[in-house]
């Protein structure tokens, strides 16, 4: 090790955090380096002088008076802290949310009552549609905004049924990737019971017939 | 002041008992003042920012969280006080004020070099520390004044205690440069006859 590489660890020396070999090299160099032994007790003196100088001017007497003094005249009081900021911030956070969910369900729009003119277009599956060019004026009036949440709502509901019949058919595939032996056992019927959740009116998938090349195709 | 002895007189200056608040001042004026004169160097100034931190103190002592020292959250008003007293008089190093130096005894192992010696040390060292920036001069007054870890430190400063402990590396650094073409040989002097005291 030499000088410019002792340097580079000065201060995790003098912090206390140098150990291992590197220790042992440093504390070899600075064993035998007057100008390192120099520089690291010049550090090590000007932080006991810091921490041991206690010179300096003295507080005046009545410091602590005057302090309580003021306090007085100014007639000033511990303010009352009525929120913890703690709170605040997390809930300021949440106030829009909040405020869209109240606009959402307890604004009492019904389109039945609308007039012609008001009530939200709809598509021949009758959903609601949004024209994209006005979706940012939209989002400025509550009432369309209330319909698009709406029309996304139904287009959701509709699309879960679909997911669901289209579910279903898995586990027919995967019967016929099975040989039959292996279809016919108890293994196999936990697929039939998720086919029983998510599509219960679709009827129980039958094993497919042994056929004469009938391998493991997997 | 033990933390459970110091949290019933500070719930009892919450509720407006100036007693109690007495108490608080009287613990902790001398350390606070040590510091901000050290920042300062001017004892009007630092006495007129130590009442100022105390009053603001009193005025915001229901938003002090207990889980922090309350040192840590005094120095912490101090120092904000201290940055804009700075910032107006852009006095960043300044002469040292020793109008009302008191009698004490120099430290016992720079005495042994002689009194005057002892004296030009210090009077260097402290040049060299007032030409830091306030978060590096505000780090090493209180890491090796205060005892303060990097963490309180940082929450004094407003920064990580990572950042601070790069303060301190970058103080070192700077006061290095400084004092090691004026100090080559006194240093090793000091460092031996020191030595040979506690040996």
């Amino acid at each position: 090790m030499n000088c410019r590489d002792a340097e580079q660890f000065f201060d995790a020396y003098l912090d206390g955090e140098l150990d291992g070999s590197l220790r042992l090299e440093f504390d070899a160099h600075r064993l035998r380096c007057r100008d390192c032994q120099r520089q690291l007790a010049m550090l090590e003196s000007f932080e006991h002088i810091i921490a041991g100088d206690r010179r300096g001017p003295t507080l005046s007497d009545d410091f602590t008076d005057r302090v309580l003094g003021e306090i007085d005249r100014r007639g000033i009081r511990p303010a009352r802290v009525l929120l913890s900021r703690r709170f605040v911030v997390p809930a300021a956070a949440l106030l829009p949310a909040a405020a869209v969910l109240l606009l959402t369900f307890a604004w009492p729009v019904s389109h039945t009552s609308l007039p012609g003119s008001l009530a939200p277009p709809r598509d021949e599956s009758g959903f609601v549609v949004l024209d994209p060019a006005e979706l940012d004026t939209a989002m400025q009036d509550p009432i369309r905004l209330h319909d698009l949440i709406l029309g996304e709502a139904e287009r959701f509901w509709a699309a879960r049924g679909n997911l669901a019949s289209e579910a279903s058919a898995i586990p027919s595939y995967v019967m016929n990737l099975l040989p039959h032996d292996v279809a016919n056992t108890p293994i196999v019927s936990p697929l039939d019971a998720l086919r029983g959740l998510f599509a219960p009116g679709v009827p129980p998938i039958q094993a497919p017939e042994p056929t004469s090349a009938d391998e493991f195709s997997l | 002041m033990s933390k459970a002895n110091e949290l019933k007189i500070i719930a009892r200056a919450r509720r407006g008992c100036g007693q109690a608040f007495r108490e608080l001042v009287d613990a902790y004026k001398e350390r606070l003042f040590a510091f901000v004169w050290k920042m300062t160097r001017n004892h009007h100034e630092a006495e007129d920012v130590c009442q100022a931190a105390f009053v603001k103190a009193y005025q915001s002592l229901n938003s002090y969280n207990e889980n922090y020292a309350f040192s840590t959250w005094l120095f912490t008003i101090a120092y904000r006080i201290c940055l804009n007293q700075l910032r107006k008089k852009r006095a960043l190093s300044g002469e040292v004020d020793f109008s009302r130096v008191d009698g004490r005894q120099p430290d016992a192992a720079l005495s042994v070099s002689g009194s005057e010696e002892a004296r030009r040390l210090r009077t260097l060292i402290w040049d060299a520390v007032d030409k830091l920036s306030p978060p590096q001069r505000t780090a090493v007054l209180l890491f090796y004044g205060e005892n303060q870890s990097c963490q309180d430190i940082g929450m004094v400063l407003g920064i990580p205690a990572v950042t601070v402990k790069s303060h301190l590396h970058r103080a070192r650094a700077k006061l290095k440069t400084v004092l090691s073409a004026e100090l080559v040989d006194d240093w090793m002097a000091v460092r031996d006859l020191r030595d040979s005291r506690s040996a």
